[in-house]
């Protein structure tokens, strides 16, 4: 009974302890020094992140039926059950849910995001809206543990678009910096484009089950014909698309390197991102019984993967590259999930957690001693001044490339090794090929921050690394090397605490089937990559150069990111914006109040209402000829009932 | 009686206002605010008075060959749109205290008391004709308030724009009433199941007509642009945020329930409209450079929502409309009051002349974010709420004009960000015309803040106000008595579903009764 109260209390208890941090900071941060809004806002984090590890304990310590909490508000008993919506037939209420799953996320969501909140007490100090950044940051975890914990859809999607707002915010945070302002903005828009895609998904689910509780919708899931299936998965597929910044949706993650470092690591590499990942596992009784959706869902994770990391190859921004190498490493996760492989998608999570955070914390430290320096072209050099963000970095660099024994090692195995066990040997050949890519851009950058030469920047290194960043950074150097090692040939642990989530899955094959053919695959792709890395950037020859000349238009593709952004630009935004400012220029003001004015003068002087569109220019009659053809767009849409291209009825 | 009182103390506030000196400014804000904060902290009561109908009074007035009553009601459907108009009118009398010549401002306030009282008429009226004579009288006070009281040429002929527009709907308005009472012989709403269909479906278009003005509905939004542009922010704030709901009432309270089938008749049209509107405003806020128009073209699109909910008529979207409305009403006011204190402070309007202003005033621009965050939809957030729990619904017997609706979705982020980033984000750009911006006085503070809790509390607990809202005075009006359309949808779908599932039973046959089974199974 005892634990139970906790188990039923314990999940609010973390969820609203970073959002009483945020308000607490936002009403008494001015009148208090700056170090107390920072302590409330680590100390709202720490407290979230202990109760968390207590009620894993707790949950699994507990028998693999009772696994899985819904926790309800109001509770169960109270005759008020609709805390959201409730206008029959529709109810929503306010439900989390807690199992292996959400509690894997949650833990490093507060674990990770302590640590990134320790390291901000001394990155940001210079800062002059340092309890602003706090406040942003504890909104952060409250939203990012709100989407993970949520039990229905629509309380998800509230996380959803809470952890997009303090993306938003946070990319933003150099709010006089124009190149700040406008990254910000452009991922604060393609994540509604998702948050769109996870509403039409909703819209379907409320059609075929009455409900948007998981619970509900999971029990019978089959109620649903595959065909509705895959489109409700195609539409989450969207959503998961746009926050994760997997294709086509990607294009916002490397311009949000322009938020702080500490943003980076917590939002844009250990967390946020991965809520895709989440989400497809979340939904997985929907996935396994849509193979369509969920091949999809592979598709766009390996092509992911494997185009990221050519982008990443060619890139000078220190942070940038690290983004690139992002966007790959999820595609790895949402790869994993979209074969069925849920664990090992989670594991993986888990430790690019950990080695990813690792890496923009002491890409953080390099650029905090180099007075904002982010070009390796003006570093190099580095591993004599500042030792210990080059060993940070290294040990980020092995786990990332999956060398053995570091933790990237076991958990990039575990995926690879399940493509094949689930005969995805196409999928299998692009993930191994991408680790080639993978070993060959971190050297790049490892060599040309580090080595290759001297020191080639102007900027004076101050040893200026307190104590506060670099502990949590000595930390994560643990975890890096260690994190993977829940799971070694023979031993699996993780998958028992994920199994009770995941019980109405057929293929949840344990992690600890390793085979040599795979490890040494992939060991053998990553060689391949440093080798051509050091050859390129440690040993000076004739080839680097003429391999540039004869590769400059396969460089500029890749340096321009396949003109992807260009793309879109030509293709959505400037003829949005066109039409936009021509509807609000001329359109409006001459046809609307112009054609209004026509209407009035017909009844005196017929003629005067023609000779306004006569008279016109070129522009307003392609307005208004543009008018006309939506209007007969919509009727014919509305006529013909086209709702099967759109997945309705 | 209460509900007389709420009605008439803003009036009576005015004419109290008249015998105090004009140039006893003090005196005369403490009033106009007192009377103003006593009918929203009265009409409260009217919450916890029943849902179905809080207060009712009739009393006979004209009887002649035709019927006419003083006929006034507060119910679910009007509940909200009273508390609307008392909280937005308490607030926007306080937002007029900075009114920048003193001594015109006892004039200013009493129009301001007198608009809302007229508002509260529309929202109590349950007779036809009581409802038309207030309906016209709301055209008098914004009138001289947009000619005397802004002091510009633009907005006196803005003000002509609105006058003409309005009363143009105003006479629509009347012949359809009068066309409808030269058959039924009485300004009450009663049955009106004799009518022959044809003329049911002329006067329901007269009416949509003057509804659709008043909202205002694409493409009759012409006189909007000018009037929200150019009247001060508190009058646009009651405007927008009240008046503009004065149409979607009419619909609600009346040319819905007393015209289901021409409702039905009309719907392809309007709903066309509707979505073109929700289209059409979020790519002119897109592409405007002024703020406070930028914020009526989103209005125009966000109250386009509003009419697609109820024309969808679902069992959902139509109670979530009501939702909409109240929100909208609350993120409305809350912009445009937020605009007019930037306009105080910089003497700009213009998007590309402002840049910035968070440096100084970082308490506007948090309350300007969440204000605008609602207006885009964020979860969580009021706007949300509303937007998602139309579109569910409507999604089910609408998906095509859903679809469409959704992409303003993706727009509104653009427009709004682009309101919010232009003006409190990116270099510093005023200069030397406006060297220090004050952030929020505690009075601004003070006055918007309710505003905001109100958007914060709808989006996280919106039952609360659907609970309030009897979904079947608003839903069952539309939907059910129209023979041939589902009286739930879902309940079909669910059947459907639960139809696949079973088929290898051989339970073809049952379908509604499956599908119920299916749900209370599930």
């Amino acid at each position: 009974m005892m634990t139970d109260t906790f188990a039923q209390t314990a999940p609010f208890t973390i969820l609203f302890l970073p959002l009483l941090g945020m308000l607490v900071i936002a009403v008494v941060g001015p009148r208090v020094h700056r170090a107390a809004s920072a302590a409330i806002a680590n100390l709202a984090v720490l407290g979230a992140f202990a109760l968390t590890v207590a009620l894993a304990l707790d949950v699994w310590h507990r028998p693999p039926s009772d696994q899985v909490l819904t926790v309800t508000y109001p509770p169960a008993w109270a005759a008020h059950q609709q805390f959201w919506a409730h206008i029959p037939p529709l109810t929503v209420s306010f439900e989390l849910r807690i199992d292996g799953l959400s509690l894997a996320w949650m833990l490093i969501v507060t674990g990770v995001g302590f640590l990134i909140h320790l390291y901000s007490v001394g990155y940001m100090l210079d800062s002059r809206w340092y309890r602003t950044f706090f406040a942003y940051m504890n909104l952060f975890i409250f939203a990012m543990l709100l989407l993970v914990m949520a039990g229905n859809f629509l309380w998800l999607l509230v996380g959803w678009g809470g952890v997009g707002l303090a993306s938003y915010l946070l990319i933003g945070f150099d709010m006089h910096r124009p190149a700040a302002v406008a990254a910000a903005r452009k991922a604060l828009i393609m994540n509604v484009i998702g948050d769109v895609g996870i509403m039409l998904a909703m819209f379907l689910l409320f059609a075929h089950f009455g409900s948007l509780s998981y619970k509900e919708i999971f029990a019978n899931v089959t109620a649903a014909g595959t065909p509705a299936l895959n489109w409700i998965g195609i539409w989450l597929l969207l959503g998961a698309v746009a926050k994760s910044a997997q294709l086509p949706l990607h294009t916002w993650l490397p311009d949000a390197m322009e938020g702080p470092t500490p943003v980076s690591a917590l939002i844009h590499a250990a967390t946020m991102v991965t809520a895709g990942v989440y989400l497809v596992a979340r939904a997985h009784p929907i996935y396994d019984h849509a193979p369509a959706a969920a091949q999809a869902v592979a598709v766009v994770g390996c092509a992911t993967a494997f185009f990221a990391a050519t982008i990443g190859c060619v890139q000078y921004d220190i942070k940038r590259v690290l983004a690139y190498s992002t966007m790959s490493q999820i595609g790895y996760m949402v790869l994993a999930v979209g074969v069925g492989a849920y664990a090992a998608g989670t594991f993986h999570f888990i430790t690019h957690a950990f080695f990813k955070a690792l890496l923009f914390m002491a890409a953080g430290i390099i650029i905090h001693n180099l007075g904002g320096e982010q070009d390796i072209r003006n570093m190099g050099g580095l591993a004599r001044r500042l030792p210990f963000a080059f060993w940070a970095f290294l040990v980020g660099t092995l786990a990332l490339c999956g060398v053995f024994p570091f933790s990237g090692f076991f958990s990039k195995d575990a995926i690879l090794d399940q493509l094949l066990v689930l005969h995805h040997p196409v999928l299998w050949a692009f993930g191994t090929a991408t680790a080639a890519l993978t070993a060959y851009y971190m050297f790049r950058l490892l060599f040309m921050t580090f080595f290759t030469g001297g020191f080639r920047g102007k900027a004076q290194t101050h040893a200026g690394t307190v104590a506060s960043m670099s502990v949590p950074v000595a930390l994560l150097i643990g975890l890096a090397l260690v994190g993977g090692w829940i799971v070694v040939p023979g031993h699996d642990g993780l998958t028992p605490l994920l199994r009770a989530a995941f019980a109405d899955t057929g293929t949840m094959a344990a992690l600890d089937h390793f085979s040599g053919i795979v490890s040494l695959a992939a060991l053998g792709a990553g060689l391949v990559g440093f080798v051509a890395a050091y050859l390129l950037y440690e040993r000076p020859s004739g080839l680097r150069p003429t391999l540039r000349r004869s590769l400059q238009p396969v460089r500029n593709l890749l340096a321009n990111a396949y003109y992807v952004d260009a793309t879109y630009h030509w293709l959505f935004e400037v003829p949005v914006l066109t039409l936009a400012s021509d509807i609000a220029r001329y359109l409006d003001p001459e046809a609307v109040a112009g054609g209004a004015a026509a209407v009035a003068r017909t009844a005196t002087a017929a003629g005067d209402a023609v000779r306004l569109w006569e008279a016109g220019y070129v522009r307003r009659y392609g307005l208004s000829m543009l008018v006309g053809v939506v209007i007969v767009l919509a009727l014919f849409l509305y006529l013909a009932g086209g709702t099967a291209a759109l997945g309705g009825r | 009686m209460l509900i007389d009182t709420v009605i008439f103390l803003p009036l009576a506030t005015a004419i109290v206002l008249l015998a105090i000196p004009r140039t006893a400014h003090n005196a005369l804000k403490g009033v106009a605010l007192a009377g103003a904060v006593a009918t929203f902290a009265l009409s409260l009561a009217f919450i916890n008075l029943g849902t179905s109908v809080a207060a009712d009074q009739n009393v006979p007035w004209i009887q002649t060959l035709w019927t006419a009553a003083y006929h006034v009601r507060v119910d679910g459907v009007r509940l909200f749109f009273i508390l609307l108009t008392t909280l937005v009118a308490a607030v926007s009398i306080w937002g007029a205290f900075s009114y920048d010549q003193p001594e015109r401002l006892r004039g200013y306030l009493c129009l301001l008391l007198a608009f809302e009282t007229t508002l509260l008429g529309v929202f109590t009226a349950a007779d036809l004709l009581l409802f038309y004579i207030y309906w016209d009288l709301m055209l008098i006070p914004v009138f001289l308030l947009l000619t005397g009281f802004s002091g510009t040429a633009e907005a006196r002929r803005a003000a002509w724009s609105y006058l003409i527009y309005n009363g143009a709907g105003g006479l629509v308005l009347l012949l359809g009433i009068v066309a409808l009472v030269a058959h039924t012989h009485t300004f009450e709403p009663a049955a009106t199941l004799s009518l022959p269909a044809r003329t049911a479906w002329w006067i329901f278009a007269a009416f949509a007509l003057a509804f659709a003005i008043k909202t205002p509905l694409f493409p009759f939004h012409a006189w909007m642009p000018p009037t929200y542009t150019f009247a001060p922010a508190p009058v646009v704030a009651l405007v927008s945020g009240v008046q503009s709901k004065a149409g979607l009432f009419g619909l609600l309270a009346f040319a819905l329930p007393l015209f289901p089938q021409a409702a039905h008749a009309w719907a392809p049209v309007l709903l066309i409209l509707a979505t073109a509107g929700i289209l059409y405003g979020a790519l002119a806020a897109i592409g405007e450079q002024d703020v406070k128009t930028l914020v009526g073209f989103s209005s125009l699109s966000h109250l386009g929502l509003v009419w697609l909910a109820l024309f969808a008529f679902d069992m959902t979207s139509v109670p979530a409309g009501i939702l909409m409305i109240v929100s909208h009403g609350l993120i409305a006011a809350a912009l445009f009051l937020l605009l007019g204190f930037i306009e105080e402070r910089t003497g700009t309007r213009d998007l590309a002349r402002f840049g910035g202003l968070a440096w100084q005033a970082p308490r506007l621009a948090v309350f300007l974010l969440i204000a605008a965050m609602a207006a885009l939809g964020l979860p969580g957030l009021s706007g949300f709420a509303g937007e998602f729990l139309i579109l569910i619904g409507s999604w089910q017997t609408q998906p095509v004009f859903t679809a469409l609706a959704l992409v303003a979705i993706v727009l509104a982020s653009v427009y709004m960000l682009k309101l919010f980033q232009g003006t409190m984000h990116g270099p510093q750009r005023l200069g030397q015309a406006a060297p220090s911006v004050r952030d929020l006085r505690p009075r601004e503070l003070a006055l918007v803040a309710p505003l905001l809790a109100g958007i914060v509390f709808l989006g996280v607990w919106p039952a609360w106000l659907n609970d309030r809202t009897p979904s079947q005075v608003t839903a069952a009006a539309a939907v059910t008595r129209v023979g041939g359309v589902p009286d739930s949808p879902h309940a079909a779908h669910t059947a459907s579903a639960a139809r696949k599932a079973a088929a290898g039973l051989q339970m073809q046959t049952a379908r509604r009764a499956d599908g119920m089974v299916a749900e209370a199974g599930s």
